[in-house]
């Protein structure tokens, strides 16, 4: 009895003598670097301790017996493994293995600047495109100051490494846009039709651009719109040349949005105070816009999306006639454009979406130019659905098919052209990492037109390998397809046509942080199959049209932007370089095209004074300068323009009227008031040289815009206070 | 005979089982009383990593897992490099979450998801500012209406409205009311337990030094 009392005496005692184990080593990633801050613990236990900044760790332990050690750092996989605890010293060295995790992979990037919120290594925040100087809200402006993309003079439309404006396409949900710009006339400059604020993230791709997407020689400019707004929202925009208001309403049912908006713009007392040196007004630019927004969510995945924009705008001008000067040409131009977009996107089961989505566009033109009437129009229909798949969390799958419904048509007095088209394609395209380090893009797109009765399959391939922590370097090759513009469509049947074709080779090395970007791209474009014309004697409005052009484009694009070197500074500098040459439409020979422009720079620098909440920026633009027509010199596109300097500065001052969130702004474009000469035309018989500019040297634009965001049904001001406690 | 090992077994294991809420008593204890200690942002994520090792022992105990993700909050602040909110965040939002779902509608969680986002709007505030701002104002919100005596809202609250311009609503007149507010309720608040949140206080003395200069206008001649 006595010995048994002891020895459960002793059993006692020893369960609370408990043996101590020191763990001890360091922790390390697959790539032998050391990982501070890693928890290293023994599971269920409250034992352990945190690895210093050498990766070293050590800790007691009074467990016993077979334990499992976990090590737990962010963005690595966990490591677990069981151990056994006997007394005395351990050493465990233990290397983690870096999760796959799609915000720190590899990103395939060749050819295309991503501005967005929710990837990290964006280049651009759609905010960033909206607080440009010179670009004035305009989207358009704003890719302008990245490298590669250029307006030119007076021209609507973006010229893209050494393509012309057709050869960009703009696309909106996946859908192509017909007529982005507003309508407008030579040597009168228009801006794009949509507002930044509708979109939630912007894709310019330079090149190289995804199977997804075709019908565009040189890039595409991908706008994704906002899904469901957070709150209800209004808005007020006023400027002496505009006035505008929105209204978004979410539903207390969390699922719905409806919204609109009106906007109206009246130039006249701009151009009272600024006179156009190259025309004059008869009567200002008059445009009304209405647009209607609605979001649905149908589920807690599944999302409807429907966008419609009608706007009509109508000026008259009188110009002078450049072949006959004292004489002078009136033309008047109204213009009506419809445009609804509607999307569904859903996640069928958890790795498997779709998307599906229909678009309609009018667009008409009614111009009078000295009595004489010309009309042109085009109505577009497209119905689209793609799906994506994740086959594996390594690769995943895209693949999808459209249907595109066209209808051109032009009216000169009494003599009609029209063409329709009915455009199907279909692609298919997987995104393979194969390992963090390493991505690639495989795709294939396939197009048919009815007008030009071919099919065209097009390859699209992609590999970006990430060189360092920051750093990676992206390799693109592709062939892009375009169906003729609709000019030379109206008498294909005659003369039967081809797609217009390019193929892209893009390379491009980058290192991106949080705080700074720098990117150097180069690009060899081959253009085979362009549109050439020729005139057949005795006809003004028939040519012979095949498709015998061809060309190069090859050049290098520089990118560097900086966020943090001084303080509240964010700027940009962008640089191309360009030599193109190409022989097509009336081009009797292959040469450098009157869109492309050796140099361009661009340096956007924008400050934050948070004392007085006023941002203030500018942007510095040169061009080297385009080629123009001179008919008394033989070589033809011989001579080039002069250089060309901008400077633009603009001022945003951020207050609160009545509460609300409000931004007051000035922009002043060409401020120091260089001189900008697009080029130079020439009358008939050569002998008088007239100077293609800018109607407008230097301008003032001026406004406010409100938001009202209605959050809660208390806001901030009137929160229930307990004042008994005062 | 056997009663005596009955007995003796009776004793250890409830010992065993007084010992494991002692234990965690203990060990809280003693990592809270650390919280006041920790200067630098490795030593807070150090301590968070403690908390955490608890918390995932425990498994049910949504204090831990609080002062887990409070920890890393701390330390974003003393670090002040916004380039690497997000990812420290990104943990402390999935401890606050973890202990919203053992807690759920607990007033000292809310304040704490509000500072998270706080934090992260640090990163990019021009971009993220009016829409994460607006969420942080109302988990915050969230945080008075569970519990009105919580002088942690408040204290949070005051910041927020001190720090921010006039233009956008706020104004130091603003923040300083709240912290008045905020100090009376840290005079009447009494823990659940030795363990519940009762920080802050120190915080609010120490900018509250910046109201005295401040005085709410409407008071008549001095």
């Amino acid at each position: 009895m006595y010995k048994i009392f002891t020895l459960s005496i002793i059993l006692v005692v020893v369960q609370f003598l408990n043996a101590q184990t020191t763990i001890s080593g360091t922790i390390v990633d697959n790539k032998n670097n050391t990982l501070p801050g890693a928890n290293v613990l023994i599971q269920d236990t409250y034992d352990g301790t945190t690895s210093d900044i050498d990766g070293k760790y050590t800790f007691t332990t009074t467990e016993s017996g077979k334990q499992i050690l976990v090590v737990s750092f962010v963005g690595y996989g966990n490591y677990a493994d069981t151990i056994d605890l006997a007394g005395g010293s351990m050493t465990i060295d233990i290397e983690l293995k870096e999760l796959f995790n799609e915000l720190n992979a590899v990103v395939i990037t060749a050819g295309a600047f991503e501005a967005s919120d929710e990837k990290k290594n964006t280049i651009l925040k759609p905010l960033d495109i909206v607080t440009t100087a010179g670009a004035e809200g305009d989207i358009y402006g704003a890719l302008e100051t990245l490298p590669g993309a250029s307006k030119v003079g007076n021209d609507d439309g973006l010229y893209v490494r050494g393509g012309s404006d057709y050869e960009t396409k703009t696309i909106i949900d996946g859908m192509i846009v017909n007529n982005p710009f507003y309508s407008t006339i030579p040597d009168v400059p228009s801006r794009g039709r949509f507002q930044p604020f509708l979109f939630k993230g912007t894709i310019f791709s330079t090149g190289g651009y995804s199977a997804e997407y075709g019908q565009a020689l040189s890039s595409a400019v991908i706008l994704n719109t906002e899904d469901m707004p957070d709150f209800s929202a209004s808005g007020i925009s006023l400027a002496p040349i505009f006035i505008g208001a929105f209204h978004t309403q979410k539903f207390k049912n969390e699922k719905t949005a409806l919204g609109g908006g009106i906007n109206y713009t009246n130039l006249a007392l701009f151009d009272n105070v600024y006179q156009p040196s190259t025309f004059d007004w008869i009567k200002s630019v008059e445009a009304g816009d209405a647009n209607l927004f609605f979001r649905q969510k149908t589920s807690k995945t599944g999302i409807i999306k429907v966008y419609a924009q009608k706007e009509t705008s109508n000026f008259k001008l009188r110009t002078p006639d450049i072949d006959s000067v004292p004489l002078t040409d009136d033309i008047e131009l109204g213009n009506n454009y419809n445009y609804v977009n509607a999307s569904y996107r859903e996640l069928l089961k958890p790795k498997w979406g779709m998307q599906f989505g229909v678009s309609y566009s009018s667009n008409a033109d009614e111009i009078l130019a000295d009595g004489f009437n010309i009309s042109r129009g085009d109505q577009a229909a497209q119905a689209k659905v793609a799906f994506n798949n994740e086959l594996t969390p390594k690769i995943k799958l895209r693949y999808g098919t459209e249907y595109q419904n066209q209808h051109y048509e032009q009216q000169f007095a009494d003599l009609l052209f029209e063409v329709t088209e009915n455009f199907t394609a279909g692609f298919v395209e997987s995104d393979i990492f194969i390992t963090n380090d390493l991505a690639g893009r495989i795709g294939v797109r396939a197009e048919h037109s009815s007008i030009l009765n071919e099919v065209n399959l097009a390859p699209r391939v992609s590999l970006a390998y990430k060189t360092g922590k920051n750093s990676q370097v992206s390799f693109a090759y592709g062939d892009f397809y375009q169906t003729p513009q609709p000019n030379f469509l109206y008498t294909t049947t005659t003369f039967p046509l081809t797609y217009e074709k390019a193929t892209h080779y893009i390379g491009n090395y980058q290192y991106i942080t949080n705080d700074r970007t720098f990117r150097i791209e180069g690009y060899y474009k081959v253009y085979d199959n362009l549109i050439t014309q020729t005139a057949i004697v005795d006809n003004p409005f028939v040519f012979d049209y095949q498709n015998e052009g061809f060309g190069y484009a090859r050049g290098i694009d520089l990118f560097f932007r900086d966020r943090k070197t001084i303080k509240y500074a964010d700027y940009w500098i962008s640089y191309s370089f360009l030599d193109t040459k190409r022989k097509f439409i009336d081009y009797p020979e292959s040469t450098t095209p009157t869109f492309a422009a050796q140099h361009i720079l661009s340096l956007v620098y924008k400050h934050y004074f948070p004392t007085i909440n006023t941002q203030i920026s500018g942007t510095y633009r040169y061009i080297s300068g385009w080629p123009y027509y001179n008919p008394n010199n033989p070589q033809f596109l011989g001579d080039v323009s002069p250089e060309l300097h901008n400077l633009a500065i603009s001022v945003s001052y951020l207050t609160s009227l009545w509460g609300n969130f409000t931004v007051v702004f000035l922009s002043w474009d060409n401020a120091p008031g260089f001189d900008q000469i697009y080029g130079y035309e020439y009358s008939a018989d050569g002998l008088t040289q007239f100077e293609n500019k800018a109607p407008i040297k230097s301008t003032i634009f001026f406004g406010l815009f409100v938001s009202i965001l209605h959050g809660n049904d208390r806001r901030v001001n009137d929160l229930d206070i307990d004042k008994s406690a005062e | 005979m056997k009663n005596l090992f009955t007995l003796i077994g009776f004793i250890c294991i409830s010992s065993l089982s007084i010992a494991q809420s002692a234990k965690f008593n203990d060990a809280m204890t003693k990592t809270l009383a650390e919280l006041d200690t920790c200067k630098t942002g490795d030593q807070f994520m150090s301590l968070s990593n403690k908390f955490e090792r608890i918390a995932l022992a425990e498994k049910n105990q949504w204090l831990p897992f609080y002062y887990a993700s409070l920890s890393r909050v701390t330390a974003i602040f003393i670090y002040n490099d916004p380039s690497k909110n997000d990812v420290i965040l990104d943990v402390a939002e999935k401890h606050a979450l973890t202990a919203d779902s053992l807690q759920p509608n607990n007033s000292e969680i809310y304040v704490l998801r509000s500072m998270i986002i706080g934090g992260k709007i640090m990163v990019d505030p021009m971009s993220r500012g009016q829409q994460m701002g607006m969420q942080s104002m109302m988990l915050m919100s969230k945080a008075m209406s569970i519990e009105p005596n919580n002088p942690r809202a408040y204290y949070m609250m005051g910041r927020s409205l001190f720090y921010t311009p006039p233009q956008f609503g706020g104004g130091a007149d603003k923040g300083c009311e709240m912290f008045n507010t905020s100090k009376a309720k840290f005079a009447l608040f009494v823990p659940a337990s030795p363990l519940h949140p009762n920080w802050g206080e120190d915080q609010l003395d120490e900018v509250m030094k910046q109201c005295s200069t401040t005085k709410p206008t409407g008071e008549g001649g001095n």
